[in-house]
């Protein structure tokens, strides 16, 4: 199957009472809606998308909804270090996770090595995302693309 | 009024039905009653619209998937409180719905239904501005669809967009007693054809025939109560 993990777009960075309150910026809806021009120039379509609970990231996930002809499911195990609950649900083909850092890249190493140690080794810009292929259990997947949110937008039509 | 009051009255928040869903949800889960299925899934309803005033997708497919969960169990219900089955098939239908309300408590264990929650409470409010606006394509889907319900499968399609209809309105604190109404009206034809669907010929003859007779009933019902409220939703799709 074809993954991709999306790391949510550009968001309020003031510090508020509590974390998963922040919103995305007008910038980053801006370019996050270019990015998704992007990804459908690339002719990418989703058959299930999971997105964290938190709202920057349902902010991002709205936006990519129409890339989606499949499903859509939050996901608790988004907002949080990567564990089996959340491979358990990768089913369907592709299938999209709009999460955070550094926890995307620690899943993104987990499904690679097999161990989520080496997710430091990967930069996933806001906006940005990693396609991976293979089957969705620990080590047995091989990253194809890291999409920074600069060359989607310019592949925008 | 401050800047901030003004603010206020230009938006609609979730919070009643986001309240009542959270009522519903604890009294399906601790007790047993026929009003708890209906209770969770008018809620989820009603909060699928707000959603869809404010111009949201996504949490829809994890709302309809919840409320899903419980059609087979509240149709039961339905049944037994409002279609006066004969005693066996009676007793038949409390069998089902007792096992269908084991599948649907497992369903909800299965369920995000905390991130559900955790989502819901964060969503802004929606704007009056956008909700008139989607208020005026609900009311043209309902009149695309409404002219064209004839059989019990159009008329169960009508009966959702007048739902959908109704709640919009609610939301917008309008009246929508007509539409109400109306829904209602399309709604005795899908319970009539469900009662027919729960049935067996061999079982309740007499039922069978009764809910036939009810099914046309109902079907010249609801188109009669369609082309009343017809002239209001005009009004809402200019």
């Amino acid at each position: 199957m074809k993954l991709y993990l999306i790391r949510h777009a550009i968001a309020e960075d003031e510090p508020r009472d509590e974390d998963h309150l922040r919103p995305l910026t007008d910038e980053g809806r801006e370019k996050f809606e270019q990015a998704v021009d992007g990804l459908d120039a690339l002719g990418v379509r989703i058959d299930k998308l999971l997105y964290s609970p938190w709202l920057r990231a349902v902010e991002t996930a709205e936006l990519l909804s129409k890339l989606v002809t499949g499903e859509t499911q939050v996901c608790a195990g988004l907002a949080e270090a990567p564990a089996r609950a959340v491979l358990a649900e990768l089913k369907g083909d592709p299938v999209a996770l709009v999460g955070h850092q550094p926890w995307l890249t620690e899943l993104l190493a987990l499904l690679v090595h097999g161990s989520t140690a080496e997710g430091a080794r990967y930069e996933l810009k806001k906006g940005g995302v990693a396609v991976l292929e293979g089957d969705p259990r620990p080590g047995a997947m091989v990253l194809q693309q890291l999409w920074a949110p600069k060359v989607l937008r310019k592949l925008a039509r | 009024m401050g800047v901030e009051s003004l603010a206020v009255m230009k938006r609609i928040p979730l919070d009643p039905w986001l309240e009542a869903l959270e009522k519903a949800l604890k009294t399906v889960r601790q007790a047993d009653s026929a009003e708890g299925a209906h209770d969770f899934r008018v809620a989820i309803a009603r909060l699928r619209v707000w959603l869809t005033l404010g111009g949201w997708h996504l949490l829809d497919d994890d709302l309809k998937r919840l409320r899903d969960s419980a059609a087979r169990l509240r149709n039961l219900d339905a049944q037994l409180q409002e279609q006066r089955p004969p005693e066996a098939l009676a007793q038949r239908w409390r069998g089902e719905r007792e096992r269908e309300r084991q599948i649907f408590l497992r369903s909800l264990e299965r369920a995000p239904t905390g991130a559900i929650f955790e989502v819901l409470r964060e969503l802004p409010a929606v704007r009056r501005k956008d909700a008139k606006k989607t208020v005026a394509r609900l009311a043209q889907k309902a009149l695309h669809d409404g002219p064209r319900a004839v059989t019990v499968k159009q008329l169960h399609r009508l009966r959702r967009d007048l739902r959908k209809l109704r709640y919009a309105q609610e939301w917008l604190e309008r009246d929508a007693g007509t539409l109400s109404k109306a829904q209602d009206a399309a709604g005795a034809v899908v319970d009539a054809t469900i009662a027919l669907q729960l049935s067996r010929g061999d079982e309740a003859p007499a039922f069978r025939s009764r809910k036939r007779n009810e099914l046309d009933l109902a079907r010249e019902d609801a188109r009669k109560k369609w082309r009343g409220v017809r002239g209001e939703i005009q009004g809402l799709a200019r």
